[in-house]
């Protein structure tokens, strides 16, 4: 990763605009990330870990440019690893779950699908992961998405449909194991 | 469900995982909190924390410093509670005390007690202090309590992860217990893992006893043990990556392991060259002595052996350096000029010398021979040319009686970035005394390409090229142009291509006043940016080098 430093802010202009960047960006990450992980601890990870790096300066060149662009793929970027790498993990309890249930119960079926679901995406490219996660979690069209990520429109909506359809394919091949 | 599959809009609408409103602000707000407390907006730039590509021994040295100031810290927060078991002295997400079932949060600085219960939550991690110095990381989702034993201290560990770094205890022992094992240490590093299934512990640095039932066994650095033989096996740098020091943690495991096992050379003779010298496989290196003290040798290695004629010391103390090079034998070429070995006296530089020797079996080396107009040259794997790095150091401390003073030097250095999703790109500068013409198709350019060998690269005059080349070898290249450290950040690790011309900086030819300075072409001519960056760097000031005594 490219550092820049931030050397015209100190003290407390550099924790106003700190603290200006996380409320504005700060709950998109975290949406991003949740939507990729599937729960709050590695959410929270994630948005823990992209602004702690904010906070110590080590910009890349190109962050001011578009620092939503940038948070946004770093999210889903750091996301994917993180569910990528949960099969090192023990299963285990998880305290934040036990001491706040989850917010939105769902039904044992929903829940088994959209566990599919996060598997399947984990094997997805993270540019089509940030493209469909703009999309679905998000709900931005294909020219904003476009927008946002400097591609051309038709570039996204292939990739949203040969997304769509590996997903089908991943999904299925997850229920039959 | 398959019924639900064949419309996958409507399974993405309505499945894909979002958090409701409540917890985004939530935890958005936690971290936002966490974050301003744990912020410094007045400190520097930390350079320990700049990812340098390949330069893990550079890194080592940063991270001992960092351990250092660390350890003062936690010293210092261990004072100011005296009566305390063990101190909280870092916590990232929520910690929290058990206390008759209920989980109360504490935070960095709070003393903990003997017999008290600690655990991290989901995405959590802390770190706590033991009296006696040690340090205990918990990994996320990990409780563990801490008790006096009858020769020491005990960490009961319930399940979760961690990491202790065993203080030297004066006396008795520093024991960790799972459910079905007992760790005992009088002064290492270690891990433990507890989990339904059974318990692991990997062994980083010293020496670790591992009780099971009745059965004791001795764990090295690098090895590990499971309880349960189902249990996932996975290396022991994958078992601590978790840890917030695992960099740190992984350097220690491979110092400790390179110490285990010492590489050298299994016979080496040393003999002052003579110039009617004449050995078939003798290296074929030539008589090119540069006034650095830089002998240009292409030497002939065998997976067994190597033979390096005509050469100076100095150039064989730039083989032992540890610089990241596949083209290890111009090693002393590229290092010449960013000053990191300094010292000694005056005939390393001037003498020269025929240099043969036995590699042994178990460090044979794996050797391609790489065409290179019209010869070959021993091409080596980054982790094969270490090998030889570590024997040509070896071998010259026990014949030359070598020793140097590792310094770690923060110096001026450049950060080679490429734009994110961007490749370099293949460009002809149209300039008319460029040997590789006009354009890509141009005919002559046609002809000079097919001439240079795949992985090849040249920096010559006013060019510098390269052909299916790692960034790696730019680098390089940039940083003997320049004549400071390069470090690649451009996360780019396919071969690629690219031809630059360009004014070298450190050079005055009125030739070539006109053409663009190494900046502009980089970023104009392969699409590269140079960035003035700050760096760590191991540098060698030699000690002590003798002449050697009769083979």
């Amino acid at each position: 990763m490219a550092i820049a430093t931030v050397p015209s802010l100190r003290g407390e202009a550099l924790a106003q605009e700190f603290e200006e960047i996380f409320r504005e960006h700060g709950q998109f990450v975290y949406r991003t990330a949740y939507s990729v992980t599937g729960n709050r601890p590695d959410a929270e990870d994630v948005l823990q870990t992209i602004f702690l790096k904010l906070l110590r300066r080590e910009l890349p060149p190109n962050f001011r440019t578009n620092p939503k662009a940038y948070l946004y793929r770093a999210a889903v970027n750091l996301a994917l690893n993180s569910v990528r790498s949960r099969k090192y993990l023990s299963p285990m309890d998880d305290f934040d779950s036990l001491e706040s249930p989850a917010a939105s119960p769902v039904s044992d079926a929903d829940e088994a699908l959209q566990r599919l679901l996060t598997k399947a995406i984990a094997q997805l490219k993270p540019r089509a992961v940030e493209i469909l996660v703009l999309r679905y979690a998000h709900n931005y069209s294909d020219a904003q998405i476009a927008k946002m990520l400097g591609k051309s429109r038709g570039t996204v909506a292939v990739t949203l449909y040969r997304a769509r359809a590996r997903l089908k394919k991943l999904m299925r091949a997850g229920e039959t194991l | 469900m398959k019924n639900d599959l064949k419309n996958m809009e409507e399974i993405l609408s309505r499945h894909l995982p979002l958090p409701s409103q409540d917890a985004t602000e939530e935890d958005c707000n936690r971290v936002l909190q966490h974050l301003k407390s744990q912020a410094d907006y007045t400190r520097p730039q930390s350079y320990a924390e700049i990812p340098v590509v390949s330069v893990f021994r550079w890194r080592r040295f940063v991270l001992a410093a960092a351990g250092v100031v660390l350890a003062v810290f936690i010293g210092s927060t261990v004072v100011r509670h005296p009566s305390a078991f063990a101190v909280v002295a870092s916590v990232d997400g929520s910690l929290y005390r058990v206390v008759e079932g209920e989980s109360r949060a504490i935070s960095v600085g709070d003393p903990l007690a003997k017999g008290e219960t600690v655990r991290t939550n989901g995405g959590a991690g802390a770190m706590l202090v033991l009296a006696d110095g040690s340090r205990v990381e918990m990994r996320s989702r990990s409780e563990l309590t801490l008790e006096r034993a009858t020769d020491g201290v005990r960490i009961r560990l319930s399940h979760g992860g961690i990491v202790v770094s065993a203080a030297k205890q004066r006396e008795g022992r520093l024991h960790v217990q799972t459910r079905d094992v007992t760790v005992s240490v009088v002064g290492t590093v270690f891990l433990v893992k507890a989990e339904e299934e059974g318990s692991k512990v990997a062994v980083i640095e010293g020496e670790v006893r591992v009780l099971q039932g009745t059965t004791e066994q001795k764990l090295l650095p690098g090895q590990q043990v499971s309880t349960n033989p189902m249990m996932q096996k996975l290396e022991v740098k994958e078992e601590i990556s978790w840890s917030r020091n695992a960099v740190a943690h992984m350097a220690l495991l491979q110092q400790t392991a390179a110490a285990a096992a010492t590489l050298a050379f299994e016979v080496a003779s040393i003999r002052p060259h003579l110039a009617e010298t004449t050995d078939g496989r003798g290296g074929g290196g030539g008589s090119n002595l540069a006034p650095n003290g830089c002998a240009a040798v292409i030497p002939t290695v065998d997976p067994r052996r190597l033979a390096i004629a005509d050469t100076t010391i100095w150039t064989l103390i730039a083989l032992a350096y540890p610089y990241p090079n596949s083209e290890l034998f111009s090693a002393c070429g590229h290092l010449a000029p960013l000053n990191l070995i300094s010292g000694g006296a005056g005939w390393i530089r001037s003498d020269k010398w025929d240099l043969e020797a036995n590699i042994p079996e178990s460090a044979r080396l794996d050797v391609n021979y790489r065409p290179d107009f019209g010869t070959s040259v021993p091409a080596l794997s980054p982790g094969e040319a270490a090998k030889l790095q570590k024997m040509m150091l070896a071998f010259l401390e026990e014949r030359f009686k070598f020793a140097v003073r590792r310094e770690m030097k923060e110096v001026s250095a450049y950060a080679l970035t490429l734009e994110k999703d961007t490749s370099p790109k293949l460009t002809v500068f149209p300039w008319s005394s460029s040997s590789f013409g006009a354009s890509l198709d141009d005919p002559k350019f046609k002809t000079v390409w097919a001439r240079i060998p795949s992985g090849r690269s040249l920096g010559e005059g006013a060019t510098m090229s390269g052909k299916d080349v790692y960034m790696a070898d730019l680098a390089r290249l940039l940083a003997r142009r320049i004549g400071r450290p390069v470090v690649d950040q451009t996360g780019f690790a396919d071969p690629f291509s690219f031809i630059l011309v360009f004014n070298p900086p450190t050079t005055n030819n009125p030739a070539w006043a006109d053409l663009p300075n190494v900046f502009s072409a980089l970023e104009k001519q392969v699409g590269l940016t140079l960035q003035e960056t700050k760096t760590m760097v191991e540098t060698w000031v030699i000690e002590r080098i003798e002449k050697p005594s009769e083979n």
